[in-house]
């Protein structure tokens, strides 16, 4: 099997080579020929690394432990949910992981385009082949993922415990998707600038895969808040690890980029921006793997330490060159055909709302780089902590959530005053109204009662949007109120699956704000019977009681959990010592409500005195983060539904251009 | 002054807020990050002042007390050599550290999961009467995910909140 995943991987990357240079020459010399080829090249790809990572699947599900990866990451107990995580567990199985899933969305690419985009298609494939083979030239040339080990050991040293968690599982996988399908629109941007064809196509053409990664960004970064929080049991979800900020830096400009690409469709401007945007998305989702996978992680000044960190430099640095060099090359044809006219405009509102999200990116990027560049330019390494990323980021982050309550009613040009008014004055005083509210219920924390308050604006806009679009519908149409609001979403699906999903933004925002700034946090020593009060909480010890099976020995302590003399119920945080790496790993346990978590991590027991060491969190809203990503996916579900027309339009276009082929 | 100039302008006013909350907040909040070398190099001039150090828990210094949750641990130079776990490491015969270059850490709290003797850890807070004060204290995951294990601040190591990068 592993010889099998070998020859995959060296025949994909071979395959890349010639599809690269297929398909430049013929997009050169118009050789449909060469095209062609370029194009099966494509679908080859997709096959081989597919074979590839079937063949690591294999050897995983066989427990091959002479294979180097099957034994560094799992083991004969491992359970199979994992065992098929561990494909993406380790580096090696990442990369070809993502190789994978890039050679897919190639394929899809292909087919998708098969009769559009024909004269910018060569040069997409160039660029999503050349890509792949970047990726795969490390597992051919650098680190073997079917490196084979000179003995057999009788058992796998086994997955992190840390990592076999059902978050763990699925957040790689959707923050791959994410990262790696930023490659599609970079590959149409590139397309567009070598032909010169730098019109609407290819924003249309990449406008649903743009919205995919943005989505699957989103995911991921909520995946991985919620496998911190969960799984680390130090109360919280988001440490500004260099990890996270990896995550994070594309999703921020992918944003920038959905909305600024608004301004481009309805008013032909900031062609440039949208650009180098894409550009951007792309080389941080690079950069990104560059940090998780370069080992410069927890200290970011290792450069020239790690075997793969170069490689991906140098990448990038290709990347970027050739890409920024085509975008110099053709701004003489990239001309804006309008101009701002009023800052009280949308236009403004998305420029401002721009250049945050960007301004915010460059400081998570400055924040993560800084112990380097400080050892570059001082000779010593200066870190920032999380207080520097919250400082920063907390007055752009309440800019940001009042522009979002802004930009989808200022009108387009120039909005009058009377029409500002008329707009705004609901929403503001719902803003204001709750701030007092805020104010009077001893929110004594000045960022709080703004961004409570910008929140309910942001929210008070959308809100008045549905509702004025329905009556609207109503009393136009003599519709019933559901009828009414379905219509006017399903007719407008961009714009109010949009909307919808800035409510889930701003319900995230919210819960990030009342549990970082309202949280409480105790730590205390109890013996059976004993109690403490956290917040309007009772927490009552009632003993410990151990558990074991052949894989693990596990403490749990019950506590019962009180509320105004009233008994909610309980929770039993756990220690688990793992017999394989000889490991404790807390477990904590949650009590979730929709006003506040309650958080309690089992510290220690010591058995002679029957003292149970606790740590409990009191995180209020958290709960409204999560509620907030299932919003955020109703919302893309609805602005990536193809609407009646486009459907119509395909199955129209489809018909003619089938028979064309025919013939 | 025309509509551009004016938008320019604008622009320019968010890019240097957004430098100057960055200048401030840098300014407020860094720390440098050290090895215990680095630190022993010049002890005096980062008395007092917000650190970083990376270093490793001496054998038989943990003093854990469950009832208060006050810990205290002398932290010694991580050898600079070994491309071997951090279990084997332990294992072996450390020789002893030079005299002057081991640093007693005090810290209130749970103790993280992996923190033992001979572990590399990340404390971050601050020295007062040669008494290393922390707020926080990281672990560095045992050799887990990569076979080699070097000190904590360069590869391979990672403190314990990201261990996600082995799969992220």
């Amino acid at each position: 099997m592993g010889e099998i995943g070998r020859l995959a991987i060296v025949l994909g990357f071979l395959v890349a080579l010639w599809g690269i240079g297929a398909s430049v020459v013929g997009g050169l010399r118009r050789n449909q020929g060469l095209i062609a080829s370029g194009m099966h090249a494509a679908y080859a790809f997709s096959a081989l690394t597919g074979i590839a990572v079937l063949a690591l699947l294999q050897l995983l599900l066989a427990r091959d432990f002479n294979v180097e990866y099957v034994a560094s990451y799992s083991s004969s107990t491992l359970p199979l949910q994992y065992t098929i995580a561990a494909l993406w567990g380790g580096m090696k199985g990442s990369l070809l992981w993502w190789t994978f899933i890039l050679a897919t969305f190639n394929a899809i690419v292909q087919l998708q385009n098969r009769r559009k985009n024909r004269d910018q298609m060569p040069y997409v494939t160039a660029t999503l082949l050349a890509t792949g083979a970047f990726f795969l030239s490390l597992l051919v040339f650098v680190t073997d993922p079917f490196e084979r080990l000179p003995f057999t050991p009788t058992e796998g040293s086994d997955l992190n415990p840390l990592l076999q968690n059902y978050w763990m599982t699925i957040h790689p996988p959707s923050l791959y998707l994410g990262f790696v399908s930023t490659t599609v629109p970079f590959a149409f941007a590139v397309a567009a600038l070598v032909t010169g064809k730098l019109g609407d196509a290819w924003i249309r053409t990449t406008r649903r895969w743009a919205l995919f990664s943005w989505f699957f960004l989103s995911l991921g970064n909520l995946f991985g808040a919620a496998w911190a929080y969960v799984v680390l049991g130090w109360g919280g979800y988001w440490a500004w690890d260099p990890v996270e900020n990896a995550a994070f830096m594309p999703w921020l400009t992918a944003t920038a980029y959905l909305h600024s690409v608004m301004i481009q469709e309805k008013k032909d401007m900031l062609k440039v921006w949208n650009m180098v945007l894409v550009i951007l998305t792309f080389s941080l989702t690079i950069f990104g793997t560059f940090l998780t996978r370069s080992g410069v992680i927890s200290s970011v000044h290792s450069f020239t330490q790690s075997g793969l960190g170069p490689f991906f430099l140098i990448f990038l640095g290709i990347a970027l060159a050739i890409s920024l060099g085509l975008l110099f090359w053709r701004l003489p044809l990239l001309k804006s055909r309008n101009e701002l006219e009023s800052i009280f405009s949308r236009e403004a509102a998305f420029l401002l709302n721009n250049l945050i999200l960007v301004g915010i990116a460059f400081t998570v990027f400055w924040g993560t780089v800084f112990p380097v560049l400080s050892e570059w330019v001082r000779g010593v390494k200066i870190t920032v902590g999380p207080p520097f990323f919250n400082r920063v980021n907390a007055p752009l982050g309440i800019a940001l959530v009042f522009l979002m309550g802004v930009g989808p009613v200022i009108a387009w040009r120039r909005a009058s005053w009377t029409s500002l008014q008329r707009s705004f004055i609901g929403p503001v005083g719902a803003g204001v109204g709750t701030g007092l509210a805020a104010l009077l219920l001893g929110a004594g924390n000045f960022y709080a009662i703004v961004a409570f308050s910008v929140s309910a604006f942001a929210l008070a806009t959308v809100g008045s949007e549905f509702w004025r679009g329905m009556r609207v519908r109503q009393q136009m149409m003599g519709e019933a109120p559901w009828t009414a609001l379905s219509r006017l979403i399903g007719k407008n699906r961009r714009r109010y699956g949009g909307y919808v999903i800035h409510v889930g933004v701003v319900m995230v925002f919210i819960g990030i704000v009342a549990s970082s700034v309202f949280r409480i946090e105790i730590q205390k020593g109890l013996t059976a019977g004993q109690a403490v009060e956290v917040g309007d909480y009772t927490l009552r010890f009632e003993g410990v009681f151990d558990e074991s099976d052949s894989h693990v020995d596990i403490r749990k302590a019950r506590l019962s959990v009180w509320e105004d003399g009233k008994q909610l119920g309980e929770v039993l945080p756990e220690k688990r010592f793992y017999r394989k790496p000889e490991q404790p790993t807390t477990e904590v346990s949650i009590w979730s409500t929709l006003g506040a978590d309650l958080y309690v991590v089992l510290g220690s027991y010591d058995t002679k005195s029957g003292t149970g060491v606790f740590q409990v969190f009191l995180n209020p809203m958290i709960s409204w983060m999560w509620i907030g990503g299932f919003v955020l996916v109703i919302g893309t579900v609805i602005c990536m539904w193809p609407s009646y027309a486009e459907r119509t339009a395909e199955a129209t276009s489809r018909v003619p251009a089938g028979s064309r082929t025919a013939t | 002054m025309n509509r551009k100039s004016k938008f320019f302008l604008g622009s320019l006013v968010i890019v240097v807020a957004v430098a100057a909350l960055i200048y401030t907040a840098a300014r407020e909040t860094s720390a440098y990050f050290l090895t215990m070398d680095e630190y022993a190099a010049d002890a005096a001039a980062h008395s007092g002042k917000p650190l970083r150090l990376a270093g490793r828990v001496s054998d038989g210094s943990i003093r854990w007390d469950p009832k208060t949750l006050d810990l205290e641990f002398a932290m010694q130079p991580i050898p600079p050599n070994k491309a071997k776990g951090a279990e084997a490491v332990a294992a072996e015969v450390a020789p002893p550290p030079p005299p002057g270059a081991i640093l007693a850490v005090k810290y209130n709290g749970i103790l993280p999961d992996m923190f033992a003797e001979g572990r590399d850890v990340i404390v971050e807070g601050r020295v007062t009467n040669q008494v290393f004060e922390a707020d926080t204290l990281l672990t560095t995951c045992p050799s887990k995910y990569e076979a080699e294990q070097t000190d904590p601040t360069q590869a391979g190591a990672e403190p314990e909140r990201s261990a996600e990068l082995a799969a992220g």
